[in-house]
């Protein structure tokens, strides 16, 4: 129980940082003039971070509720 | 014949809808009992409560709506994506604690929750109206969106209002007979079809002009290079509305009543949280290809007189008729699932939380049942009459809805996760943050750039927590 409460903390922390990479650091990459694999960075970053979403959550279902 | 193809096809998909929703009825339900119509017994698998989950999220207007922004605005379409991340994640951890709290306690609304925390009917009254109100124009705009979506996939042959409305009356017969059980289990095959169509009709239209992302995006350029970037330092188009609208949806997502009803009749936490990282998934395979229709649509030149319009118009004018009746069915089952859970809560909360709760607490089983189908039939009522009527006011309760119920944040998130939350602190920050969420809203709409509910939450979470320190007696 205490292992798996930790485990979800850790899920929490990396949650928080999706919640950074997607609101306070998009000043940052609002950028007309850098383009990444021919996608603008600021959409480049989201779509990024977007896609890191499920890929964490189902990572997290899995070690959380699966594997235990 | 192009009409009657996509027509057609639209009507077989609604018939088939109707007739899963009145079996789901007939079939699944024996005894009609509170639990049952409500949050259907707290018996939902994986797969029923994913799917219900996506179809309810995913209205009529995020499936037409966010190509229309993109075509319109660009990149301010962002903060559609963003906010849906943001909610997930915050979902995945948010939701088993309440699940667990309606489950032991045998809450039934979020307004039970208000009244199990807090022990206070005005609070339960106050969010139950509160829930009912700011969703009145959310009843209304899935009719509109039928109604666009009948618009172009009939060629104008047919008297779209009309069709719509009946679309919709239909779908509540459905909402009336099975509540919950037959909401979630035709929501089945429309979120089936909604993705489907989403991620499909997207892909297929960036393969076909552009060949990719880069291509679209170089074409966008060539025609409107500052829908690459937020270029503006105030308004829509500025990095801190985009940031401040889509922290303010991403808090409020799970505060709106709906959602509640779909998070509670789920079978356990593993199917809740497995349902919540498959809809995460559903939101990056749909949303988003479905919105980047509307730069496909401004990267080949289309005028549009509806931005809107942007999807239906390219699947019309690229692949044809049968192409469009599927897209178009998608678009209606889009909103038509999601007036569905918005008009069977309104129901409930009215049922539940103000009939029961209020009028007649020693109502029966039975009694509250008939109050929700009542409910059921008065919320189909004012929507088909302000779809036909449509005053001015209704855009204003849009305009605020999202910020208005936000406001409820603190009572529903803080107050399952503090214990010294207190009824006071909660009634002031609510009515603190409605007055200054109004007031950002319409006298100063957006004031520097930053969301209204964000500037309701400014004064909302603060007084919130003071008041509740000051008025904490422990225990």
């Amino acid at each position: 129980m205490e292992g798996k409460r930790k485990v979800e903390k850790m899920f929490m922390a990396i949650a928080t940082l999706i919640w950074v990479m997607l609101s306070a650091v998009l000043p940052l990459v609002n950028r007309p003039d850098v383009y990444v694999f021919g996608i603008p960075l600021l959409w480049f970053w989201v779509l990024l971070w977007v896609f890191v979403v499920p890929v964490v959550l189902s990572i997290a279902y899995y070690v959380l509720e699966v594997a235990p | 014949m192009e009409a009657f193809i996509a027509s057609s096809i639209i009507l077989v998909i609604l018939a088939v809808t109707f007739i899963i929703g009145v079996l789901a009825y007939k079939l699944r339900i024996k005894v009609l009992r509170v639990d049952t119509y409500m949050v259907a017994g707290r018996t939902l698998g994986f797969l029923v409560t994913f799917l219900n989950m996506a179809a309810v999220i995913y209205s009529g207007f995020a499936f037409l709506g966010a190509s229309g922004w993109a075509y319109a605005f660009g990149a301010p379409v962002l903060y559609i994506w963003i906010y849906g991340a943001l909610a997930y994640t915050f979902a995945f951890f948010f939701t088993p604690r309440i699940w667990g709290v309606a489950k032991g306690q045998g809450l039934l609304t979020q307004a039970d929750f208000f009244m199990w925390r807090y022990g206070s009917k005005l609070l339960m009254v106050l969010t139950a109206l509160v829930g009912i109100t700011f969703n009145i124009p959310y009843g209304q705009l899935q009719i509109l969106t039928t109604k666009y979506v009948l618009d172009l996939a009939t060629y104008g042959v047919l008297p779209t209002l009309h069709v719509a409305v009946l679309s919709f009356i239909l779908t509540m017969v459905y909402v009336f007979l099975g509540g919950m059980v037959s909401v979630a289990i035709t929501n089945v095959f429309l979120g089936i079809i909604m993705l489907a169509a989403m991620l499909g009709g997207g892909l297929s239209l960036i393969a076909y002009y552009f060949g990719g992302l880069p291509g679209l995006f170089k074409a966008v350029e060539g025609v409107k290079p500052q829908h690459a970037y937020l270029w503006a330092a105030v308004g829509r188009n500025s990095v801190q509305w985009v940031i401040t609208a889509a922290v303010g949806c991403g808090l409020g997502f799970w505060v709106w009543p709906q959602l509640a009803q779909i998070v509670f009749p789920a079978k356990d936490v593993k199917v809740l949280r497995r349902s919540i990282a498959m809809t995460s998934w559903y939101h990056v395979l749909g949303i988003i290809w479905a919105s980047l229709t509307g730069l496909v649509a401004l990267g080949i030149g289309m005028k549009l007189t509806v931005a809107d319009h942007a999807f239906l118009a390219l699947i019309r004018d690229t692949f044809g008729p049968v192409a469009l009746g599927f897209i178009g069915a998608a678009g209606m089952a889009a909103a038509l699932s999601s007036a569905a859970g918005i008009i069977l809560t309104q129901a409930i909360l009215l049922s539940r939380n103000i009939y029961q709760g209020c009028l007649k607490p020693a109502a029966s089983e039975r009694e509250v049942v008939l109050i929700s189908r009542i409910g059921v039939v008065i919320f189909t009522l004012v929507s088909v009459i302000l779809a036909y009527t449509a005053p001015a006011y209704i855009v204003y309760l849009l305009l605020v809805g999202y910020t208005g119920i936000t406001q409820m944040f603190p009572g529903w998130v803080l107050g399952s996760i503090c214990r010294w939350i207190t009824k006071e602190g909660v009634l002031a920050g609510l009515v603190v943050g409605l007055i200054v969420g109004v007031l950002t809203c319409f006298v100063w709409p957006d004031y520097l750039g930053i969301h209204s509910i964000i500037w309701g939450l400014i004064f909302n979470l603060p007084i919130t927590l003071l008041v509740s320190k000051l008025t904490y007696r422990g225990g």
